[in-house]
């Protein structure tokens, strides 16, 4: 047990340091990051930071609102937008290539010989994403909620951490391992972004087709996460309610995006064993 | 002790690269020698249990490798340097070093960094630990690749031609390092330059087309060639009877042959001492005249 926590804590520190180290997760995390202050940049100079805060309490005095909750629904709502954008359509194809990597390195060998459990080097590369990207988003979140605060002015600070840290939490948990998973079996980096490039591709399809009325349940399978993406743009301005990030339909989303990584990871691995014994 | 009895391994397609492969190792430097496709890697691959076989039994220290237990606990022993080792580009030797000892099961970060600075000592790459190893050269690579291999004491180092790309001294040093380790560990070594072999191994065994051919003492090998190496000189000419020539020299006035076999006449033919290269040669000639 002691060897397998080893085992598992060694390929998710190695594995961060790898993806920080292939610059691509660097390249994402800045560019959210400077998309972000760049929008609070440019919505202050458009109204200016006074007449944001006349804004926020005439609406408080006049409509019953909470001017406050309105700001912070604006600054989630222009935040989320690139952010989770970044998170479901280009994350997944940026970790895509973490196990294919290890086919194009020609490393797969070495690591075949040595006492690994196919579970232990899987969970250890879907957790080496995860930490990876989340450490870029925890970066990303500080650095852009101060950016609002400077340019914008006050809003709820909580809300605002909870859609970076829960709301990408869970983009990249779900899509991001599910990418790791997906993409398992190709043998080198391009056809591993080629082949979630193509599943993210009729992700977005079928999510078409739920914005049409279609099918409900597609919404949930779908990587696109229409339910957790779509989550800070639905608010009631005068309701005077934070946003809160689990609802009955992300709740949902998260458990049906769970059972999904499950199944792709019990099919990876059965996959991996069958290959290790047919070799 | 490694005991393979009737190993059989045939890939997709009916390739069949192993053929009811019978051989036993001890302890020291074992080599296993063939020509290209006589299916020496298949049998590395299967005893660093990469790969099953299709039929027989392989048995590393009392490990059976046909379950995953065994596997895994002959894994835990073993250390494989492959043919063409890949390394992670962005990291360092040493945070390679240390990725794959923790991988190995060496849970201790102090015993980690011990064994990394002393086989870093040994393959001599100190200087250049902390430089990513996309910037190393081929020698560099392939003693990274050897101190990897030797990470957590292994009982068992399996290297398949590991001097292949590496300039002649460096293939002296390593030839060297892997003498040394053989007083540690039981060492098997694959590869097809029999030069390699003859400087280090105690014992070896030849393997054609899946099958072992030969199997012995280095100077037993030798032996089987005594009496039928040559070194013939004439104006240019071949020399006439059923000799195969294993090397040529180009004289100031004529050319030296060194072959093997009965020429025609020994008159102005020199019996030679012969090498291992010439008992390697000399088998598989005999082994393709059978055929």
């Amino acid at each position: 047990m002691h060897v397998t926590i080893s085992q598992l804590s060694g390929i998710v520190a190695y594995e961060f340091r790898m993806h920080w180290r292939r610059r691509s997760l660097l390249v994402v995390t800045l560019a959210m990051t400077l998309i972000t202050v760049v929008l609070a940049v440019v919505t202050a100079g458009e109204m200016g930071q006074d007449s944001m805060r006349q804004l926020v309490s005439q609406l408080d005095q006049e409509q019953g609102a909470h001017g406050i909750d309105v700001l912070t629904f604006t600054i989630l709502f222009a935040t989320w937008a690139p952010v989770g954008g970044a998170l479901a359509f280009v994350l997944p194809v940026l970790v895509a290539d973490t196990i294919p990597l290890d086919e194009q390195l020609r490393t797969r060998e070495l690591l075949d010989s040595l006492p690994l459990a196919i579970g232990v080097y899987l969970a250890g590369k879907v957790a080496g994403v995860f930490m990876a990207a989340m450490t870029g988003i925890v970066f990303a979140a500080g650095a852009t909620a101060i950016s609002w605060w400077v340019f914008v002015g006050p809003y709820d600070l909580v809300s605002y951490l909870q859609m970076w840290l829960l709301g990408s939490g869970a983009l990249i948990a779900l899509n991001g391992s599910l990418a790791v998973l997906l993409a398992a079996g190709q043998p080198t980096r391009r056809r591993a972004a080629l082949l979630i490039i193509m599943i993210w591709g009729v992700g977005v399809v079928a999510l078409g087709s739920v914005l049409a009325g279609d099918s409900n349940l597609v919404a949930y399978l779908s990587p696109m996460r229409a339910p957790i993406i779509m989550r800070y743009t639905r608010f009631d301005a005068y309701s005077s309610t934070p946003v809160p990030f689990l609802s009955a339909d992300t709740a949902q989303a998260l458990a049906i995006g769970l059972i999904e990584v499950i199944i792709a990871a019990l099919v990876v691995w059965s996959w991996m064993r069958r290959r290790a014994q047919r070799a | 002790m490694i005991e393979i009895h009737d190993l059989t391994k045939t890939y997709v397609g009916g390739v069949r690269a192993l053929d009811g492969l019978d051989l036993e190792v001890g302890s020291g430097m074992f080599g296993l020698v063939g020509p290209n496709g006589a299916g020496k890697t298949t049998l590395m691959r299967i005893l660093a249990g990469i790969i099953q076989p299709t039929s027989g039994t392989v048995r590393v220290f009392g490990h059976d490798l046909h379950t995953v237990a065994g596997r895994m606990a002959a894994k835990a022993l073993l250390g494989y340097l492959p043919q063409d080792l890949g390394l992670y580009p962005n990291l360092t030797g040493r945070e390679f070093l240390d990725y794959i000892a923790i991988l190995k099961g060496i849970t201790e970060a102090g015993e980690r960094r011990r064994q990394i600075e002393r086989l870093l000592e040994e393959v001599r790459l100190v200087d250049v630990a902390d430089r990513k190893l996309k910037t190393y050269s081929g020698g560099m690579r392939r003693r990274i690749g050897v101190a990897q291999a030797l990470l957590g004491d292994p009982k068992l180092l399996i290297v398949d031609e590991p001097t292949v790309g590496l300039d002649p001294e460096e293939r002296v040093r390593f030839r060297n390092l892997l003498s040394e380790m053989a007083a540690r560990c039981t060492i098997i070594l694959s590869t097809h330059i029999v030069e390699d072999i003859s400087h280090s191994c105690n014992d070896l065994a030849v393997i054609s087309q899946g099958r072992a051919l030969f199997r012995g003492a280095p100077a037993d090998l030798i032996e089987q060639v005594r009496g039928h190496v040559w070194a013939i000189t004439t104006a240019g000419e071949r020399p006439a009877g059923d000799l195969m020539v294993v090397s040529t020299l180009q004289l100031q006035h004529g050319v030296q042959y060194r072959v093997l076999g009965a020429p025609a006449s020994t008159d102005g033919a020199l019996a030679l001492e012969p090498s291992l290269e010439d008992g390697y040669i000399w088998l598989m000639r005999q082994r393709r005249g059978a055929a």
